[in-house]
């Protein structure tokens, strides 16, 4: 490779990273806890129920719903309107999502959680905890749709830095065996030998957390734009229908019954209210997962009538929707038990570790200008 | 340490590129399935560590290389 070709490659690398260093810190820090949330819930006291799981069977969801309205009423002190039943696929645990309006915003909604298998109120999960705080750090920097679009950039950044470290390790490793890890000649080479290989090594789990925290991050435009194209689609294809109040509307255990038949097998994860992101103003929309451990992460939306209680329409997610789906699990590395999550955790910690050293070389250049630029590191690299 | 000759960049990069497949091979197996598929997800996975881990600890032994000088000034 030619010295001007290694100087833009290293200029590429500098500037990406260090744009995004800090916020990276950041990521890497905070995404440590959410690893975990599951144990540390449990901590807390947080404990499942016995009993067949919400998605399968248990109370009548109306009179959930009813009972999760009432609960809304008394602690928010005025009426509300349900926006999301969330379903299990392993214990009762159900969750009814309410806010002041059909469009409320994440931070006015309110999650109340029940026993589907008994009915009993288990309690509102609160937006104010520790573990809330830190997730929503981790999404969005307390700044909302700005916050997650600014975050999503630096996972881009973040991408660009990995492909171009890649690039310039081939010429910094031309004349030493892979796992070259130098002592005490120049601390500065260790370093560097040190960023180099721990780099190279998680560079494939990297991309990856990259990758998918970007997709992560730009959800909100990508469930807009499937409103507005498959959806919009799938209502125009059954009919417009005005908005229907909440008085005239068909029972929502019926509309789930018709939904289940049609979609015979499949387990719900979600239903979306009308008027909400996920639905039309005139549908239940039920969202269902499928039985496979991969299509288990892949969502199929059955849009129910909210007047007559009959299924109108049925199609799987396109493209985008379905890669942000699979970016989830990919991004949390909760799909394989505590032992890959302990390991999700190390590979953290190392890429922690690479944003340091990567910060402590970039700062050695700045005080030592005759060992600025990459072409003076490749040359004091195969020195030493 | 030894020092090879100059090398072609595919073969430089083989070690990172070989151990990144192995990584998506094992995410893509504990996404598709449970079980063993989850095992060698994990284990996949704590490759990047161990390679790490492997190179770490030889430095870190007297006898590893000539270049293991610990008390050596470093230079400017």
């Amino acid at each position: 490779m030619r010295t001007s070709t290694v100087r833009a490659w290293d200029w590429v690398h500098r500037w990406s990273s260090l744009v995004c260093t800090l916020f990276l810190f950041m990521l890497c820090i905070s995404g440590l806890p959410l690893i975990f949330h599951e144990e540390i819930d449990a901590l807390s006291g947080e404990h499942a129920p016995v009993g067949a799981a919400s998605a399968r069977s248990g109370q009548p969801l109306d009179r959930i719903v009813t009972a999760a309205m009432a609960d809304y009423r008394r602690t928010a002190g005025r009426f509300g309107v349900p926006l999301f039943i969330g379903f299990s696929q392993k214990d009762p645990r159900i969750t009814v999502t309410l806010g002041p309006r059909a469009d409320a915003s994440a931070a006015e909604m309110r999650l109340f959680t029940y026993d589907r298998t008994s009915g009993d109120h288990l309690g509102e999960q609160r937006q104010d905890g520790i573990m809330a705080l830190i997730l929503r750090l981790h999404v969005d920097l307390f700044a909302g749709l700005p916050g997650m679009l600014l975050l999503g950039v630096m996972g881009l950044l973040f991408v660009l830095a990995i492909v171009s470290g890649l690039v310039l390790y081939a010429p910094f490793m031309r004349l030493l065996p892979f796992g070259t890890l130098r002592r005490g000649r120049n601390r500065r080479v260790g370093l560097l030998d040190e960023h180099n290989l721990l780099g190279a090594v998680t560079m494939g789990w990297a991309l990856v957390i990259g990758l998918t925290g970007a997709i992560n991050a730009f959800a909100d435009p990508l469930i807009a734009m499937w409103r507005q194209g498959e959806l919009a689609a799938m209502v125009a294809a059954s009919g417009h229908a005005p908005a229907t109040d909440a008085a005239h509307r068909a029972s929502l255990d019926q509309a789930m019954a018709a939904a289940q038949a049609a979609q015979a097998g499949l387990s719900p994860q979600f239903i979306g209210f009308p008027g909400g992101a996920w639905s039309s103003n005139h549908h239940y929309a039920v969202f269902f997962q499928g039985d496979t451990p991969l299509t288990s992460h892949l969502l199929t939306p059955a849009l129910v009538d909210v007047a007559t209680g009959k299924v109108d329409a049925i199609r799987p997610m396109p493209v985008s929707m379905q890669a942000l789906m699979l970016s989830r699990p990919l991004h949390f590395g909760d799909y394989a038990g505590l032992s890959l999550k302990i390991v999700w955790a190390l590979l953290d910690l190392a890429t922690i570790r690479v944003l340091w050293s990567g910060l402590v070389l970039w700062w050695g250049k700045r005080r030592r200008p005759a060992a600025r630029g990459a072409a003076a590191l490749l040359s004091q690299s195969a020195r030493a | 340490m030894s020092r090879l000759p100059a090398r072609r960049p595919m073969a430089i990069l083989a070690a990172p590129l070989g151990i990144a497949s192995l990584v998506v091979a094992g995410l893509i197996a504990g996404l598709t399935g449970s079980g063993w598929r989850d095992a060698f997800c994990t284990g996949a996975l704590a490759v990047p560590l161990f390679v790490f881990l492997f190179h770490f600890l030889r430095r870190s032994r007297p006898s590893a290389g000539s270049d293991c000088r610990p008390n050596q000034k470093a230079r400017p």
